[in-house]
């Protein structure tokens, strides 16, 4: 058997999903625990000792142990957050740096999301389970913290960033910005490389040229993911959509297409990826 | 911004690289070790793997864990229609152990094992390599996610057929009543409320939970309740232990803590106290607490 060392100085305590009742303050207090917020929808308004902070959707806080925090305003009624407390052990040699800002946007939200229904789904096991945790659960809870650390930070700060401006060009760039602008606005209608190219002025070629040059991957690759982003977030739901419902959508006009770009990127089929995530835990206090 | 935070984090594995082979034909190729680690997981098919002596074959659903043997030559055979993951994997410098101030915590992970959950694995892997197609993405969340998959598998040694069988409509039926219990644990609220909400019959919803969670819905109801007052206890330091009862559903501060003895044995003051000293005990109780 092959003998794997795990030991994580994250220790996380417990996580959930906050939906706001629509009125309340969150309570001022003192942890003793880190706590990391992530909202997916409404703004968050906390305070932390003397500093105010604003979490917009899609942004990150964390919060320190020992420090005074507690709500800078009552909920909002479409507020949606995600949290998870957890602890840090003094580490010895063996661990890496990883900087972490305290107030951030997140690249790629759905895949926080994921990690917390992950987190909170095995929590909701184990719950069940009532069994001693196996080492290889409890494990898990810290390097699902991590990973979302991870996501929200990084070991390598800006060196890619640097990098790739040598090659890509300011035009580049900036067509790239805009291509990628255009499909989040309007990528539930039926538009593709032609089209986005006759909107935005430019031959299709040198469009597409110029977006995989800076990105690396091509305008529909681009545009699948945020479609298939999208149906993540919408399988997720508790809305009950068949999936050509959700196929719709997002921009699919074939369910069966879609169900293949579907499988392509994430490796399930959208059915699969539905039952990963059957299980929430919600609180509105 | 200057106030960025900084954490120290466990690095166990260095992530070399990884990949999908999907194959139409049969085909044999030479599989490279580059003296690492390699986890073979096939999604589809059959795969067979071995050197000239021997060789090990591996259906779909199963995993196999190959280890470094810059001697051997290994070759991997894919019949038709098959499709599988590879990734290549170091541990960071065998010489100096790693060293936290704790306990070390070992994960045995078999070498051929069937994956518990093919689909979150599937999933894991689809994140890696898709991290991995990425420029500039981060090496220690690839690095994460290594360590994600690897739990997987180890999972899938230890324990067997936890979760109940796949199909859609009792999962639901489980996940619905858990999702009601969530958000109204503290208020009064019983099986009959309950069924009423989710339009079942009592008889028919409690039967239904009870086979698939092996769990009565009653049961349930107080176990989210403990573990949601343990929470509190820790996090609410200010509230005392009625008022904490309160919150989580119970009218009868006495009533709560009998539940709370059996489901945590132990009561709800010293729970709260075991749990802030140090100790192998308090943290094992600290990771119950999840809820």
């Amino acid at each position: 058997m092959f003998q794997l060392n795990l030991s994580n100085p994250i220790e996380p305590l417990n996580a959930g999903l906050f939906v706001s009742p629509g009125y309340g303050t969150h309570d001022t207090r003192i942890v003793d625990s880190y706590e990391l917020l992530f909202v997916v929808s409404g703004t968050l308004k906390m305070f932390e000792e003397s500093e105010q902070f604003a979490v917009q959707a899609n942004q990150t806080l964390i919060l320190c142990p020992g420090l005074k925090h507690g709500g800078a305003a009552p909920y909002q009624p479409d507020l949606n957050f995600y949290w998870v407390h957890f602890r840090v052990r003094e580490a010895g040699t063996g661990t890496v740096g990883l900087s972490v800002p305290k107030l951030a946007p997140v690249a790629d939200p759905e895949f926080l999301v994921e990690l917390f229904c992950q987190y909170i789904s095995d929590q909701e096991e184990e719950l069940r389970a009532e069994t001693t945790i196996g080492s290889a659960r409890e494990l898990g809870f810290s390097h699902l913290v991590t990973l979302m650390l991870c996501e929200i930070g990084s070991d390598v700060p800006h060196t890619t960033e640097a990098l790739r401006s040598r090659t890509v060009t300011m035009r580049q760039r900036s067509i790239a910005n805009r291509v990628q602008k255009y499909i989040d606005s309007r990528f539930r209608e039926s538009i593709g490389t032609t089209s986005i190219a006759a909107e935005l002025g430019y031959s299709t070629d040198y469009l597409e040229r110029s977006f995989h040059h800076a990105r690396g991957h091509s305008i529909v690759e681009a545009l699948h993911d945020r479609r298939v982003s999208e149906a993540r977030m919408l399988l997720r739901g508790s809305g009950r959509k068949n999936i050509s419902e959700i196929a719709f959508a997002c921009g699919f006009s074939d369910p069966r297409y879609f169900r293949r770009v579907f499988k392509r990127i994430t490796g399930l089929t959208p059915g699969q990826f539905r039952s990963l995530y059957s299980r929430t835990h919600i609180n509105t206090h | 911004m200057n106030n960025d935070l900084s954490f120290q984090i466990a690095n166990p594995v260095e992530p070399i690289a990884g990949s999908l082979e999907v194959s139409d034909s049969a085909v044999v190729k030479p599989l490279r070790l580059r003296e690492c680690h390699v986890l073979l997981f096939v999604s589809r098919g059959n795969v067979c793997i071995g050197s000239a002596g021997s060789h090990i074959r591996v259906n779909a659903g199963k995993t196999l864990l190959i280890d470094p043997e810059p001697s051997r030559r290994l070759r991997i055979a894919a019949d038709s229609d098959t499709e599988h993951y590879l990734l290549w994997f170091r541990r960071p410098d065998c010489g100096s152990e790693f060293d936290l101030r704790v306990s070390s915590r070992l994960l045995g992970i078999p070498a051929l094992a069937t994956a518990r959950r093919p689909e979150r694995l599937t999933y894991l892997l689809r994140r890696y390599l898709h991290q991995q197609e990425r420029r500039g993405s981060s090496r220690l969340l690839r690095a994460g996610l290594l360590v994600l998959i690897l739990r997987e598998v180890a999972m899938s040694g230890t324990t067997e057929a936890v979760d109940p069988p796949e199909e859609n409509w009792p999962n639901t039926i489980v996940s619905r009543v858990d999702a009601y219990i969530a958000a109204h644990y503290s208020e009064q609220i019983g099986t009959i409320d309950i069924a009423a909400e989710l339009r079942y019959n009592p008889d028919y919803l409690e039967r239904a939970y009870r086979h698939l969670a092996d769990l009565s819905i009653r049961d349930a109801i107080h176990l989210r309740r403990v573990h949601e007052a343990a929470a509190q206890l820790l996090l609410h330091r200010e509230y005392n232990v009625s008022e904490i009862a309160t919150m989580c559903g119970y009218n009868d501060v006495n009533y709560f803590r009998r539940v709370f003895k059996k489901a945590m044995n132990s009561t709800p003051n010293r729970y709260r106290h075991g749990a802030s000293a140090d100790g192998p005990r308090a943290r094992k109780r600290n990771t119950r607490v999840s809820a």
